[in-house]
């Protein structure tokens, strides 16, 4: 199969650099708060993933999770899209509280995308039936009407529509993100909830998949909550970033705030270990000891105090709030010393 | 260059039998200077995990190393039979990219660690247990001894990947050969990891071949830097050169796509196209079909491979027109 | 404004291959075991079917001047102590027992794959029941079990079908069980759920597709159990009555000559090794074939 390589097909979309400056609507369109789930975890005990953790998506925002295994991020992910009842806390859908039940209406407005694209599509169905039957099960198209959506849908995620012929294992990586994608998007949602969709992908794919967010959320303005662990991914496409560690959120705010000034050790220790291309200002590599703790056994005060290049002994008693920082600020920061500059 | 502790040259291995035969890596040959790092970078299909397991003559069943020269410390190391094992003991070790599977659940660390020196090196017992805590130590495991009676499981990610690196340096290599062993591990604990590995290299003189899809992560770790596409090597070079130089349109290609933390000029580009299926390279360079560069004589013949000789470091490039990559 | 199109390239080394019906037609024809096997439970199933025309007199006539005669021109492989030709009677024999052993099973594989669906898929109560059933019926030796009903329901074919829909349903329900709690947790089940779909719906097109092919790679083999059961039933004079030609009963009726006669006892005993064969291989061969690449 010859490939029909023509510059103009493969221009960037728009802005996955420096999206515009969007006027923020003031209503948000998701909103978590206080989260907390919880897992029996064998011998009568409970590993709390999720420990009071809040969110707010607006439309055509993009809002990133960062976090290591454990952070409790995918579990988070799921509860937003209401695959996980949280023990307590609530996640409300334009000021409508979501319920442990959701109704067929709203389990259409928020959306989840896979990490794997090789065991997020079902390898028994085609691309065709997949789409169809969300769009007949929803109302969203009937008889006639199915066909030319599904293909819409298609050129919607970059796909020519000869693929809705095809079966999963047809396809390359970046090709079922992109059909995941459509699915997702089958059922028109309001949210779409990413988690690290990219990192299964090889590298020249990841920009692709990633233009293609940013594309779709510019043009649909629908909200995204973006969940990686790659600090690179979050800073090229988010507006604003929530830090997790350990189950919790650590810090929040606008992105260029968390990139240039972060006021959590937990953050700074993240920058400085994230790789870069280029060789950056080393400066103080704040280099993390030991590795994040059992969830099953948490530390005392702060969580973060027994790796924490910054801990006192105030710190191990005493669990700092997520607080503004500096004060007045929309960014929050969950550490004792906010307040302090890197 | 005399210096060279590792030196392989027309590496190609095949995978399967007759008619479904296809040459996975092809005509591989580089260079690592002893004490040295060299990172190999490349995405699925480009062969770099192949080529070290064809090193380590630890290929699967089906696949061959139909021809090539390994070399290390001048000596030839052949590729199969009972003798490839035995040359490579002491000399060449492997660390995997997966720690779990790379350990055996049955058996403590400190088992598993003590099992080289008794074997490999002919210690006693005692000797192979101190050994053992010691090798920990060396890789920065709190509390070693107490460690060394722990099974894998009770480990985590991170502290397996340092068993991993310690069981590699047990049998006291003069290469030590990485598979992506940072892949599966958090940020924060794969720059631990990165930074033992530099650490180890400059303490032990131990060389360093380094393989990885992650540009970023091979700069930490790699003095040289090889770039492997569709089985070839395709660029080789100095890493700072490479990566702020790059001399073969695929690496140029691939320092687009990747989104940097820092921010880029650019916003990342995906390469056009998709990577071929190894079993239909296209003919002439394997990359022409997605190289914006390309004239209709990169379709008709190979490339091969040259080296930029304009004294200073070496440069090598599979590239017929590496001026148009370097200009812009 | 344009998105990053990507053309349907080849897919990359290290991907999947290309799996469509294709594939498994293809993968068919290359798998010696299948093709064996298909081969000899084609060859039973005609037997079978073509019973009427293919058998060289009625396998009740009996010829009472002819008995226990040997292999000749006019009885190929004889005929029993009632002047019944042998290759008749294994011909139409062969009819039953496939009949009985296929329509045995239909109920123990259509009930035990619901049952281990739901149990896998909702778990709690329902899953701990299901488990618990299934714990108890398989405790219990299988004949001892087969052989209680019987009594009760009674002989013949309607007690066959009885017992082993109550006995052989939880072979399947373990399998599809398991299957499901491994499908139950995949992400495409998860996007079937954000996705609003109904339960049922999700059972239907996304989790039974997926674990059936379990049940029926087994449903193979269990035919093959079946039979040999049917077999062993007819043998002890449990199963098919007479007059009806079945395996077993043939067997146990030239039992008594087998230093005489030896070919009316031992070739429906090769009939059945020739067709527990035949559907094992097949069934091995369909897990061959059907094993998700």
């Amino acid at each position: 199969m010859s490939l029909e390589v023509g510059p103009s097909l493969y221009e960037v979309a728009a802005t996955p650099g420096r999206p515009p400056e969007r006027d923020r609507p003031a209503l948000p369109l998701l909103v978590a708060e206080g989260l907390c789930v919880s897992f029996p975890a064998g011998r009568g005990q409970r590993l709390t993933a999720v420990e009071d953790v809040s969110l707010s998506v607006s439309a055509g925002e993009t809002v990133g999770i960062v976090g290591e295994s454990g952070s409790g991020k995918s579990t988070v992910a799921r509860c937003l899209a209401g695959l996980l009842r949280p023990d307590s806390g609530t996640v409300s859908l334009r000021g409508e509280l979501l319920g442990a039940r959701r109704t067929r209406e709203q389990h259409r407005a928020v959306q989840l995308v896979f990490q794997d694209p090789y065991s997020s599509l079902n390898p028994r169905l085609s691309v065709r039936s997949v789409l169809g039957e969300l769009l007949v099960f929803h109302g969203l198209a009937k008889g006639e009407a199915v066909e030319p959506r599904c293909r819409e849908l298609m050129a919607l995620v970059g796909l020519p529509a000869d693929a809705l012929d095809g079966y999963p294992s047809s396809f390359s990586g970046g090709q079922r993100q992109r059909i995941a994608i459509a699915r997702a998007l089958a059922v028109q949602p309001q949210v779409v909830v990413a988690d690290e969709p990219i990192s299964s992908l090889d590298v020249s794919v990841q920009a692709a998949i990633l233009a293609l967010f940013a594309d779709l959320r510019d043009r649909l303005g629908i909200g995204m909550v973006l969940i990686s662990h790659n600090l690179a991914v979050v800073r090229n496409i988010c507006d604003r970033a929530a830090v997790m560690y350990l189950g919790r959120v650590v810090e929040v705010g606008e992105r260029e705030e968390i990139f240039t000034d972060p006021r959590h050790p937990y953050t700074r220790a993240l920058l400085a270990a994230a790789p870069r291309l280029r060789p950056g200002p080393d400066g103080v590599a704040v280099r993390l000891r030991g590795e994040p703790p059992s969830p099953t056994a948490r530390p005392t005060g702060c969580e973060f105090h027994p790796r924490c290049p910054r801990a006192e002994p105030l710190c191990t008693v005493e669990r700092p709030e997520l607080l503004p920082a500096p004060p007045g600020s929309s960014r929050l920061a969950a550490c004792h010393f906010r307040d302090e500059k890197p | 260059m005399s210096t060279a502790v590792l030196r392989v040259s027309d590496l190609t291995v095949s995978v399967g039998r007759g008619e479904r035969r296809f040459v996975a890596v092809r005509d591989v040959g580089f260079e690592v200077p002893a004490g040295g790092s060299l990172g190999v970078v490349g995405e699925s299909g480009s062969g770099k995990s192949l080529t070290l397991r064809a090193l380590m003559a630890l290929l699967p069943r089906g696949v061959r190393a139909e021809r090539g020269v390994v070399e290390l410390a001048g000596e030839p190391l052949p590729f199969t039979g009972p003798a490839a094992r035995r040359a490579r003991r002491g000399r060449l070790a492997m660390v995997f990219q997966d720690p779990l599977s790379g350990l055996d659940p049955v058996y403590t660390v400190g088992d598993q660690l003590a099992e080289v020196p008794r074997r490999v090196l002919g210690a006693s017992a005692g000797a192979s247990r101190r050994r053992a805590v010691e090798l920990l130590r060396m890789v920065g495991m709190p509390d070693p001894e107490r460690r060394a009676h722990a099974f894998p499981h009770q480990l985590s990610g991170g502290m397996r990947q340092r068993v991993l690196i310690a069981m590699a340096l047990a049998s006291e290599p003069k290469v030590l050969l990485c598979d992506e062993p940072t892949t599966a591990l958090d940020v924060t604990v794969q720059a631990q990891v990165l930074e033992l590995l530099d650490d180890l290299r400059r303490r032990l003189g131990v060389a360093v071949v380094f393989v990885s899809h992650d540009l970023a992560v091979v700069r930490q770790v790699a003095d040289e830097l090889a770039v492997m596409y569709t089985g070839r090597v395709v660029e080789t070079g100095p890493a700072n050169e490479v990566l702020s130089n790059p001399a073969h349109p695929y690496t140029l290609g691939l320092l687009e796509a990747v989104v940097d933390l820092d921010g880029t000029a650019h916003a990342p580009r995906a390469i056009p196209g998709a990577l071929p299926d190894l079993a239909h390279v296209p003919s002439g360079c394997p990359f022409h079909p997605r190289c914006r560069f390309a004239s209709e004589d990169c379709a008709l013949s190979d490339p091969g491979f040259r080296y930029l000789g304009d004294g200073g470091a070496e440069r090598g490039t599979a590239c017929k027109y590496p001026e148009r990559v370097m200009a812009g | 404004m344009s998105t990053l199109v990507e053309p349907p390239g080849p897919a990359p080394v290290g991907d999947r291959p290309h799996r469509s019906r294709h594939i498994l037609l293809h993968r068919a024809r290359r798998s010696p075991t299948f093709i064996i096997g298909a081969v000899i439970s084609l060859t039973l199933v005609l037997v079978a079917v073509l019973a009427p025309l293919i058998s060289p007199y009625s396998p009740d006539h009996q010829d009472l001047y002819n008995i226990l005669s040997g292999f000749s021109s006019n009885h190929l492989l004889g005929t029993d102590q009632l002047g019944r030709d042998e290759l008749s009677r294994l011909i139409w024999a062969t009819r039953t027992d496939l009949r009985v052993g296929v329509l045995a099973v239909i109920f123990p594989f259509c009930f035990g794959t619901v049952v281990g669906t739901l149990a896998g898929y909702r778990g709690g109560w329902l899953d701990t029941l299901v488990m618990r059933a299934v714990d108890v019926l398989i405790a219990f030796p299988f004949y001892v079990l087969v052989i209680a009903l019987i009594f009760v329901v009674g002989t013949g074919t309607t007690g066959i079908y009885v017992a082993f829909a109550v006995v052989d349903w939880v072979v399947y329900a373990r399998a599809v069980r398991s299957t499901t709690l491994v499908v139950r947790e995949s992400d495409y089940v998860a996007a079937a759920r954000t996705g609003g779909l109904p339960v049922s719906r999700i059972l239907l097109r996304h989790v039974l597709p997926n674990t059936v092919t379990q049940a029926v790679v087994y449903l193979t083999n269990d035919v093959v159990l079946v039979i040999v059961a049917v077999v062993t039933l007819g043998y002890l004079g449990l199963g098919v009555q007479p007059p009806t030609p079945d395996w077993g009963t043939m067997i146990s009726d030239g039992q008594e000559f087998l230093t005489t006669y030896w070919a009316l006892s031992t070739l429906p005993g090769i009939a059945v090794l020739f067709t527990g064969l035949g559907l094992s291989l097949l069934g091995d061969g369909l897990a061959d074939v059907l094993r998700p690449q």
